[in-house]
């Protein structure tokens, strides 16, 4: 009620790279050994000991999926993709069949996957759930997003046969195309609003209030893009005025062998630093895209209105953890892999904040069917992801 | 140490009370709750209860009678008490001994190491050859349908040999097969295409074999162009296309399951060894079907030196193709024989033309040598 403290927890992660580092060796060794099937058991494994080291208010979260549950829901996914890369090697119209099926139960693969994830999750012995259907997965991840490109693709062809100027048709149609891309931010924001509002914990119920942003959502795109547009145009300036293309073009077959030796090294030191600026760049953009749109959803989530959340994650601080994880893995051929996975957990922890009145004692787990693990594992193996962005 | 400090959740509660659980009695394993050192109730018998196992040093769970929680820090603890006490979760605490001491882990990965490498190396190929040797000529001719089509509308053009060229070509080519050994019951049919002015000839599984112009053309004889055709006839004889599908699925397949759960920069680890992999099988076939020309040239009595003298020819054409009529120049403008190309050639998926041309030239000496010897007789 009113009079109740409003009291600020922070997460903390208390697990260890080196501890993980051993488990994580154990568990691909030991996959290898029983060729993949104990992978399910170094899932299950990893999961709980990232949710079991996760403590909120000193209370860790727990991690309730079991092996064998996951194993069935891997046979069935290595089946099918046993047959979608069979199919592509037989024949291209198979493997095009196999591939259009598989794009087609995407949205229900992320469906399941996130209502598993849900369920199979707790926090002081209650469980979270997701009450969402598929339909709306349909809706926003296929419906929605081509709407436009549909429109502006009747409207090219009508112009078309009104023998229109071919600049506009062609025009009109790569708009069309790139209508697809321009509604992603509204389609991640709209899937985002659906989970969020239809997560439960317990019988209490999340929502976001007020709804969230698409506004927000576009203007973190639209200066992300920007911002890797400018570069990418100031590194082509760079190399234009190096007559780096000149000298390309003017090979008589477009061999670099043909170069002499020393435009051999500037050309290729060139590109590699301009690959680098591009790449270095690209971790800036993701990291302030990610800090952005965590930022938002948190700041608007709330349980039962009366549990909020909130993320200080910070752009700067997100890219230098990116980067620092990839020169890490990319030194050390993967070994780092447990190195990066803990420091990215510890740091999202830090920086979630739960705001409650009193404490959670009240929420009581709702009573849950068993569910089959295929959703959650075809997303695994054919690494089917929705990007919520958190 | 026989009492176990945590905290206690009613059955699907998120009400959490700190209590402690007592071990009464080691041999029956009964245990008693207690909070604020008050026992409540004696909860049961462990071997009974639901143990959550144990990873690294997280909380762990045993789950009551009633259905309510007891969680706890003390693992250490815990593990003692399941081990007094003879409970089933106590031998899970295996893979917790592996997962602590670096022996174990050392042994394990050096095993590991050893037992992943010589699968890859010979335990999938003679498993992949198995399986390809094991199916019907039929269903192995099966693979490839389309491909021509496809390749016919990507990097193929229609010959500009002759009709009549065409069929004699063909008939010759059939006439071959007939006399073939580990032919029988393979079809093959005979295409003729333009690839970009290069000599080339190619195998599908499904027994189509594509010749180009070029390669008709930069021939000195027939003996020449059956080398090559007869190459292609290994690939298909010896179903390396479909042992590459097996091949290429199963570690396509075994990586992704194994790798399952690591994300990002498994993409990148993937693709590579898979590439190398690959590459290395297919190397291994092409030796194979130089081989089974070789054997087949001696068969039908021609002689194999014509295998070499054509492979070289199509490398000297190929280099006419790319560049001016330079030998290939390194960064300080030093020349680089073909033979020097240590890492790079590891990728080639044809092994070192030089190299097969000089295996071509030992079969034709043995060759002439057995001629020499018939005559005699």
């Amino acid at each position: 009620m009113e009079d109740q403290q409003q009291e600020k927890y922070t997460l903390r992660f208390t697990g260890s790279s080196s501890e993980f580092f051993k488990i994580w060796i154990v568990n691909i060794l030991l996959s290898i050994v029983t060729l993949g099937i104990y992978s399910a058991w170094a899932k299950v494994r990893t999961n709980r000991y990232f949710y079991g080291n996760t403590l909120l208010n000193d209370a860790p979260f727990d991690y309730h999926a079991k092996p064998k549950q996951i194993l069935i829901g891997r046979i069935i996914a290595l089946v099918l993709l046993i047959i979608y890369v069979v199919a592509g090697e037989t024949s291209p119209a198979a493997g095009g069949a196999v591939l259009a099926l598989l794009l087609l139960i995407t949205p229900w693969i992320i469906y399941r996957s996130i209502r598993f994830n849900a369920r199979m999750t707790s926090h002081r012995n209650v469980r979270f759930n997701f009450n969402g259907s598929t339909l709306p997965f349909y809706q926003y991840l296929f419906l929605y997003p081509i709407v436009p490109a549909i429109v502006l693709g009747v409207i090219a062809s009508i112009m078309y046969y009104l023998a229109a100027p071919q600049q506009i048709v062609a025009g009109i149609t790569v708009l069309a195309v790139l209508s697809l891309y321009l509604t992603f931010p509204w389609v991640q924001r709209n899937v985002t609003e659906y989970v969020m509002n239809h997560y439960t914990y317990g019988q209490g119920q999340f929502a976001t209030s007020p709804p969230l942003s698409t506004k927000k959502y576009y203007l973190r795109y639209l200066v992300a893009v920007l911002l890797f547009l400018s570069v990418f145009v100031i590194v082509a300036g760079v190399a234009y005025a190096l007559n780096l293309f000149g000298i390309l073009a003017a090979l008589p077959s477009g061999e670099l062998g043909e170069l002499s030796g020393d435009e051999q090294t500037r050309f290729l030191s060139a590109f590699l630093v301009s690959y680098g600026v591009v790449f270095f760049v690209g971790f800036i953009v993701r990291a302030y895209i990610q800090a952005g749109i965590r930022g938002h959803v948190f700041a608007h989530t709330k349980l039962d209105d009366k549990v909020a959340l909130e993320s200080t994650v910070t752009t700067a601080a997100l890219f230098s953890l990116l980067l620092t994880n990839f020169l890490l893995m990319v030194l050390t051929l993967g070994l780092a892999y447990p190195w990066v996975k803990v420091r990215l957990a510890r740091y999202f922890a830090e920086n979630t904040h739960v705001h409650a009145q009193g404490d959670l004692s009240h929420y009581i787990s709702e009573q849950q069917e068993k569910q089959l693990a295929l959703g959650e594992e075809m997303g695994d193996v054919f690494d089917v992801d929705m990007d919520l962005g958190l | 140490m026989s009492k176990l400090t945590g905290y206690w959740y009613p059955k699907d509660s998120a009400l959490r009370e700190p209590a402690e659980l007592l071990l009464r009695d080691k041999t029956e394993g009964e245990c008693q709750l207690l909070f604020e050192n008050i026992p409540v109730s004696a909860v049961g018998y462990l071997d009974a209860l639901q143990v959550s196992d144990r990873v690294g040093n997280i909380p762990r769970t045993i789950t009551l009678s009633d259905g309510s929680v007891f969680e706890t820090n003390d693992n250490d603890g815990l593990d003692s008490i399941l081990k007094a006490t003879d409970h089933q979760a106590a031998g899970v605490g295996l893979l917790h001994i592996m997962e602590t001491r670096w022996k174990w882990i050392t042994t394990a990965l050096v095993l590991t190491i050893i037992l992943a490498f010589s699968f890859f190396k010979w335990g999938l190929p003679w498993g992949a050859n198995k399986l390809a040797y094991s199916m019907p000529i039929a269903a192995t001719q099966k693979l490839g349908d389309g491909v021509l089509e496809l390749m016919d509308s990507i990097i193929f053009e229609p010959s500009a040999l002759p009709k009549t060229r065409q069929e004699e070509l063909s008939g010759h080519f059939q006439q071959l097969t007939a006399k073939l050994t580990e032919a029988k019951g393979f079809k093959f049919t005979f295409h003729f295409r333009q690839m970009m002015d290069l000599p080339n000839a190619m195998a599908l599984p499904s027994g189509d074999i594509i010749v180009t112009d070029k390669l008709i053309e930069v021939a000195k004889n027939q003996q020449e162009i059956d080398a090559v055709v007869l190459h292609e006839i290994g690939h298909v004889v010896h179903r390396h296309g479909l042992q590459q599908v097996i091949q290429s699925t199963f570690v396509t397949v075994l990586l992704a399951s194994v790798t399952g759960d690591i994300s990002g920069s498994s993409d990148v680890l993937i693709a590579f060894p898979t590439f190398l992999l690959q590459s290395q099988y297919a190397r291994h076939h092409e030796m194979d079907a130089d081989d089974y020309a070789f054997k087949q040239m001696v068969v039908l009595k021609i002689d194999p030196k014509y295998f070499a003298s054509i492979m070289q020819r199509m490398m000297d054409e190929e280099r006419d193709e790319q560049s001016t009529e330079q030998p290939e120049v390194n960064v300080k403008g030093e020349e680089v024989p073909e033979t020097k190309k240590g890492v790079s050639s590891y990728f080639a998926s044809h092994p070192v033309t030089s190299e097969r041309i000089k295996h071509a030239l030992e079969y034709s000496a043995h060759f002439n040598a057995s001629q020499q010897k018939n005559r005699q007789e």
